[in-house]
């Protein structure tokens, strides 16, 4: 497995288990209150997932050849620049819809969250923001797994 | 001229043109006072759908231009170098359009936290009416901006290389 290859699998199992913990805990606060945003969750969060990338990314480049870890392949470069292509378009899109249907959420009800007023639809704005973010990434990682896998195979 | 130069140009001008208008007709919008209005959010849709019909017209329109004055063997072949630079181009949009939506965000959340604690609707960042419809229209100006980068971008890598 080449060096790229495992640098996108530490980003997308690391995103998906720490983004995944952190959203459910805020999914379960915003039903109980709408407008409440848990930042000391964020800040832990974000400071999670550098380390934990951080070590991986350590231990993935100590057991790789020196000479594999930058991206000289024309290949390589081809498959992280159709991956970032990728990511781009989902969070373009994904940031359309958040600004789209923001404001239409006051005063409506999804399982159990009741948006009832403009600072609370703010604060599900910016976690549907966040939400993006992480899901472009996620999303960008994937594609590079896929088609190493694909020119491997 | 290649036609992904063309093609990127009309981008730009047909972006810069049309969103300009909207976002200027916006700002007017909300400097006089409007954002409390019950029009502002009916008046600021019909913009932002207008807006969105020219700029599609507009690039159509232009594209076809393009394509009229454009050898067809040209159109067709899309070089690994533009290819290249298309790739490129994404990468910095996407990293500016994260650090955007970043900047944003934390913005909206200091000036939520400043105005519910400190100055309770006195300070000039302090939004009265409708601000989810304001919020909205900064994501879109974002987007806006980061599209003008990725073309931009392509335009550049496309006359390094050249």
């Amino acid at each position: 497995m080449s060096f790229r290859e495992k640098a996108a699998w530490i980003s997308l199992i690391s995103g998906v288990v720490i983004w995944g913990f952190y959203f459910s805990v805020v999914w379960s606060r915003l039903v109980a209150l709408p407008g409440a945003w848990p930042v000391a969750l964020f800040v832990e969060c974000v400071i999670a997932s550098l380390l934990v990338q951080g070590l991986l990314m350590g231990l993935a480049a100590l057991r790789t050849p020196a000479d594999q870890r930058s991206l000289s392949d024309e290949r390589e470069i081809r498959i992280d620049g159709r991956a970032t292509s990728l990511g781009y378009a989902a969070l373009t899109g994904l940031v359309l819809c958040v600004a789209l249907a923001s404001p239409l959420a006051v005063g409506m009800k999804f399982d159990g969250l009741a948006i009832a007023s403009q600072g609370e639809a703010a604060t599900i704005m910016g976690q549907g923001l966040l939400l993006a973010i992480v899901l472009a990434e996620a999303i960008k990682s994937a594609v590079v797994v896929v088609l190493h896998r694909r020119s491997a195979a | 001229m290649s036609f992904r130069q063309k093609h990127l140009w009309i981008s730009i001008i047909a972006s810069v043109a049309v969103w300009g208008w909207y976002f200027w007709v916006l700002i007017r919008h909300v400097v006089a006072g409007r954002l409390v209005s019950d029009q502002f959010t009916g008046e600021v849709s019909r913009a932002f759908l207008g807006a969105l019909v020219v700029v599609v017209l507009v690039e159509v329109g232009l594209t076809v231009l393009a394509t009229a004055t454009t050898r067809k063997s040209e159109r067709d072949a899309r070089d690994e170098r533009e290819i290249l630079a298309s790739l490129k181009a994404s990468h910095v949009a996407l990293m500016a359009l994260i650090a955007l939506i970043f900047c944003v965000s934390a913005g909206a959340w200091l000036a939520g936290l400043l105005d519910d604690r400190l100055v309770r609707g006195a300070a000039i960042f302090s939004i009265t009416g409708e601000m989810l419809v304001l919020l909205a229209n900064v994501l879109l100006a974002c987007l806006v901006l980061a599209e003008l980068v990725r073309a931009g971008v392509t335009l550049m890598f496309l006359r390094r290389v050249r």
